[in-house]
């Protein structure tokens, strides 16, 4: 079908690389949500898509230029996403109790597909006309990057390394690593698991959307354009592993940006979603079949030491 | 146009009553079963539009399709924590999705539209009026399916793995085997309803099969009340019927209208989630005998009491093998484990355990705080598999059989934490452990004779509450019991396995001192049935007071054992108990 | 010993439960400055539940919980934390995936206004040295017993005036019990501290406690001192 050239493979490698460090910056934040507050955060996809709607709609009725409007989208992310842990899932989970990730899950995909919906009928359904810098082309030997990508690049690659500096070097994000790693021990020591949670989806919603403005500007605003990247961003949040360094989350995302570039010298752009799919059931097929099968290993009765 | 809603109305009710089996009753979540009726829906669309087959053919391997699907997702995701399932069910819904919109022979983005001219027993399905019937039938089936399934024994379990799988698990069900197979039944019956939604539609496109479908059913389901499948129809019906009503009542525009309804929908999630988790019509408890009839509460109770034998066990013992007064030392041997070791990473958690548990008579294990009393426990009941050593039950070995087999060989356990079905009353509770019923199967459970069949387990079940004083209770929910019924509810439930040996861990601890004389009573009224009975108890008066002979544990391994005064006698022992000067 | 004007820890008449499951059928309790007292029983009698209760992370049914005239129990516990009370519980002491300087800052994450980190964590490092060389180490990778010096480090980092100690003891090595039962005594000694100790171990505690309660089924059903304790034959009685 294709001709592979190197200079298709070189320019591929270079679009997967840009593309899995997006998907990483998008499970890094999930995972934050998913592995502090245990919270199936599928809204995630409502505060993707706010970003750029708001940005768009302060450009278009307000007449604010492209980089005050572009915060501005920022900004609604991140309120829409502390004002659903606040006004949904924290009140949904307390009612639920015992049942609290079905519950919050359910109202997750309730409130995002409202909200969608909600924009829809304030802007429409059709795309968006979302244009901000201009564009401009580098070629770096046979590969040619656009100074849009270049920038998704640089901010998706910043904010992970952010968050794992805020992990690291802040007594705040080290409560979030306390409550990550011993909500019970955290709780004993009076740490306020109400702001640690506050703090994961804030910083959940600032990642997303700063990926959906880049995102947004490279390929076009709509109104499911959540859908899939939401998923990617739990694919990758779980295989990176929920509870560790949000760096794994660069690998794992640059792994499957590779294979669904990699895969399209083969199969249809479309069939990508698939090859991640797949990817993710063989990985659950392992853990499944590790879970059911005996010990392989014989274990020899220890040696009796006593003092 | 109204009619035309009207079948959309009862369509999505019938998807809405087959989730709610799946979340409501089993408490299985699935984001897919929007994508298995997109699954069915292209079927008929691909063999019946595209390729002229008879329309019911292609319903038929409609079904087959989707539950093939949903017993592949279902082997992979149902065995682990459930936000694997959750992110499983995702994923494929997504994938799916983008397999419809890739294929050219499935009308890419486009989908397959157009297709006309579908009949069905002769009847041609053209207007929406032709649509009705169909559409009522299929939704008629799918609730007396639905209702069948979840209104019976084979509920009862799915209930039960709900509430606690590990629980149920321990009463002898193989609680893996019912989630596979309340996934794939409902995945077949979602892929039904899918062929009907898209015959009704004329078309299957990628997006009418997509996350606004699947939100639309939750809010069906989670607003018509979890596990009340009549609740689903009239959330069905009532919230289909949004669009119109907007479009007619206030005016609204056809494309605005289905995004307002959206909104509602997420809106009434929120606020039913906050303010009746319940949903409106709430789950209903179970009269004693769930015959359709409609019997009292009350005639209910009394008929099966009269069944059982009318005082108390603890006065009189039931009839069964009666309990001659062994002594310790001449009592047969009914179990016996030799040799079990378990290490988890570098920490031996059991050191070769060697234990005999001898019929009629009670052994308890005693011994300081992480010993490895709980952990002797699991190894015997296969919860843990050990990495060596025996079990022989009457000479069966159980090492190696899944839990739920272990009980049906003979013995079960209780847990330190009680766990108890909360949702479930009493009675249900300790029905569910009763052994062997052929309303647990769905092969069965379309035959007459399930009703009556269940009412004789109620009966049996009622004999076990009584047993333990509780048959008073047998319509409270368990989650409304004291600390010290539930305990007493649970080793009815034990009882009920009909199993031989019991392994009961703390029957005493947690429980209020007037309890803890009841409770002596009750266990030593099951010796004299010449059940078998090894406990775990902290407290050492109720040991006393029981223990035909015990066994000291320390540091995983078993290090003494003779009667309890010959164990506390022992200085070394103290030290081991209370610390070394 | 002679109870000062008000103790440390006052607890009267203290009632608590989980759900419809009740713990504690009133206890009282007192804990006064420099004082060691060992709260003795079986395996659920409700001694956790009590502790649990003087912190504010389970609020009492009723009764009073005063830490030097402050009610602590039905406020958060970070008030509790910042009015001087610490608490280690029996497992899952130690946040295992971090780092040892990171358990013992969070630690100090409500310590009362006032006290400076730094300080205190140089404190730490003298009471136990390991910690100080082992400070880029995660906790989870260090022994039994240094874990046990990570989570008093901890508790010791928040500049506490009373110390509620769930089975410090468990799985540990005689040895390493007396060096840090050891330590125990010194703080109570050197810095006025009181202590409240859960044990199963109960010769090792009556080694270095002053007073001994014991409860059985959420009662408390005896005071006496640790000497008079000690002089005891055996104590499968009190279980």
């Amino acid at each position: 079908m294709h001709d592979l050239l190197a200079a298709d493979f070189g320019q591929l490698t270079a679009n997967g690389l840009t593309r899995g460090v997006f998907y990483a910056a998008l499970g890094a934040g999930l995972a934050l949500v998913i592995g502090v507050t245990t919270r199936f955060h599928f809204a995630y996809a409502l505060t993707y898509t706010v970003a750029p709607y708001a940005a768009y709609w302060v450009m278009d009725a307000l007449g604010v230029p492209f980089w005050p409007a572009a915060l501005i989208g920022l900004a609604t992310a991140v309120a829409v996403s502390v004002l659903l842990e606040l006004g949904v899932y924290e009140p949904v989970a307390r009612r639920a109790a015992d049942r609290a990730m079905l519950a919050v899950l359910v109202t997750s995909i309730g409130v995002s597909t409202a909200g969608i919906a909600l924009l829809q009928l304030e802007l429409g359904t059709s795309s968006l006309p979302f244009y901000g810098p201009e564009v401009v082309l580098h070629e770096l030997g046979p590969v040619r990057i656009s100074g849009l990508e270049a920038g998704q690049l640089a901010t998706c690659l910043l904010l992970v390394l952010s968050i794992a500096a805020f992990l690291a070097f802040t007594p705040l994000g080290r409560s979030v690593k306390a409550v990550r790693s011993n909500p019970g021990l955290a709780a004993v020591l009076g740490i306020s698991v109400r702001r640690v949670n506050l703090t994961c989806f804030a910083i959940a919603g600032l990642v997303s959307g700063a990926c959906a403005l880049w995102y947004g500007l490279l390929y076009t605003v709509q109104p499911t354009m959540g859908d899939t990247t939401v998923i990617y961003g739990f694919v990758v949040a779980f295989l990176a592993g929920t509870r560790s360094s949000p760096l794994r989350a660069l690998p794992v995302g640059v792994g499957l940006g590779l294979l669904e570039q990699w895969a399209s010298i083969w199969l249809s752009l479309q069939w990508t979603q698939t090859a991640v799919f797949t990817v993710l059931a063989g990985y659950l097929a392992f853990l499944a079949g590790k879970g059911r099968m005996p010990r392989l290993r014989p274990h020899r009765p220890a040696p009796l030491q006593k003092a | 146009m109204w009619i035309n809603y009207l079948d959309q109305a009862l369509l999505l009710a019938a998807l809405a009553v087959t989730v709610n089996l799946l979340v409501g009753y089993a408490g299985q979540v699935s984001v897919a079963h929007a994508a298995f009726a997109g699954v069915g829906g292209y079927t008929i669309c691909f063999l019946s539009g595209v390729h002229g087959w008879p329309y019911l053919a292609s319903l038929g391997v409609a079904v087959l399709v989707a539950t093939a699907f949903g017993v592949v997702i279902g082997l992979i995701a149902l065995g682990l924590p459930e936000e694997f399932l959750i992110l499983m069910t995702l994923a494929f819904s997504l994938a799916i999705i983008g397999i419809f919109a890739t294929f050219d022979a499935l009308g890419g983005v486009m989908g397959l539209t157009g297709v006309t001219g579908l009949r069905l027993f002769g009847l041609a399905l053209d207007t929406p009026r032709d649509w009705l019937v169909p559409s009522a039938a299929v939704l008629v089936l799918v609730y007396a399916l639905c209702r069948r399934l979840g209104e019976s024994p084979y509920g009862r379990v799915l209930k039960g793995v709900r509430e606690d799988a590990v629980a149920t698990r321990a009463l002898g069900k193989n609680t893996f085997g019912y989630k596979i197979g309340v996934f794939a039944l409902t995945s077949g019956t979602a892929g039904l309803v899918g062929g009907l939604y898209s015959g009704w539609l004329g078309q299957a496109t990628p997006s009418a099969f997509g996350f606004p479908l699947a939100m639309a059913v939750f809010a069906m389901v989670i607003v018509g009340g979890s596990a009340n499948l009549l609740g689903s129809v009239v959330a069905g019906v009532g919230l289909t019927m949004i669009e119109p009503a907007l479009r007619e009542g206030l005016g609204v525009q056809s494309s605005q209208a289905a995004l307002l309804q959206l909104v509602l929908y997420g809106a009434l999630l929120v606020v039913v989630m906050i303010a009746r988790p319940q949903g409106l019509f709430a789950e209903r408890f179970h009269r004693l005998a769930p015959s359709p009839a409609g019997d009292g509460p009350h005639t209910a109770a009394r008929e099966p009491r009269a069944v059982g034998d009318g005082p108390r066990a603890v006065v009189a013992p039931r009839p069964g093998p009666p309990a001659p007064p062994v002594s310790y030392e001449d009592a047969e041997v009914v179990l016996r484990a030799r040799g079990l070791s378990k290490r988890f990473g570098g920490i031996t958690a059991a050191r070769n355990i060697d234990l005999e548990l001898r019929r009629g008579t009670i052994t308890a294990l005693v011994g300081p705080n992480g010993a490895g009393k709980t952990t002797a426990f699991n190894l015997l009941t296969g919860t843990v598999v050990p990495d060596t050593g025996s079990v022989l039950l009457n000479g069966v070995e159980l090492v190696g059989t899944r839990p739920d087999l272990v009980v049906r060989a003979g013995l079960v356990r209780t847990f330190q934490d009680v766990r108890l079905l909360g949702r479930l009353t009493c009675l249900e509770n300790v029905m569910l452990a009763v052994p062997d019923q052929d309303g647990e199967r769905i092969g069965r459970l379309l035959r007459p004779g399930v009703a009556r069949a269940d009412r004789e387990v109620a009966a049996r079940a009622l004999e076990w509450l009584d047993f333990v004083g509780l048959a008073d209770r047998a319509e409270t929910p368990a989650d409304a019991l004291s600390y010290g019924q539930s305990k007493l509810v649970s080793l009815a439930r034990a009882l009920a396995t009909r199993a031989d040996v019991l392994l009961l861990d703390e029957p005493a601890s947690g429980v209020d001192a007037a309890w803890v004389d009841t409770m002596l009573q009750m266990v030593a009224a099951v010796r004299a049935e010449g059940r078998t009975i090894c406990l775990v108890e902290h407290n050492l008066d109720v040991v006393r007071e029981l223990a035909d002979h015990a066994c000291f544990m320390e540091l995983g391994e078993i290090t003494a054992s003779g009667t309890v005064a010959e164990l506390t006698g022992s200085a070394r022992l103290a030290d081991a108990y209370f610390g070394a000067q | 010993m002679d109870a000062p004007a008000e103790p440390l820890l006052d607890v009267r008449d203290l009632t608590a439960g989980y759900g419809r499951k009740q713990v504690l059928h009133g206890i009282d309790l007192r804990v006064d400055e420099g004082e060691i007292v060992t709260l003795m029983g079986h395996n659920g009698a409700g001694k956790t539940t009590a502790i649990r209760s003087v912190l504010g992370a389970l609020r009492p049914r009723s009764g009073t919980v005063r830490v030097s005239g402050r009610d602590t129990a039905r406020a958060p516990v970070r008030r509790a934390v910042a009015a001087g009370v610490a608490m280690i519980p029996s497992e899952r002491f130690v946040f295992p995936d971090l780092s040892v300087h990171d358990n013992l800052l969070l630690g100090a994450a409500n310590a009362p206004s006032g006290s400076d980190a730094a300080e205190r964590m140089a404190a730490v490092g003298r009471l136990f040295p390991v910690l100080e060389e082992r400070a880029r180490q995660p906790a989870g990778s260090m022994s039994g017993g240094q874990q046990r010096m990570v989570s008093l480090g901890m508790a010791l980092m928040a500049r506490p005036r009373l110390l509620l100690l769930d089975e410090p003891s468990l799985g540990l090595a005689p040895a390493v019990v007396e060096t840090i039962f050891g330590t125990l005594r010194a703080l109570a000694d050197d810095e006025r501290l009181g202590i409240l100790l859960l044990e199963q171990n109960v010769k090792q505690a009556l080694q270095i406690a002053d007073r001994a309660y014991v409860m059985r089924s959420g009662r408390i059903i005896l005071e006496e001192t640790a000497e008079q304790m000690r002089l005891r034959p055996d104590f499968w009685d009190l279980f």
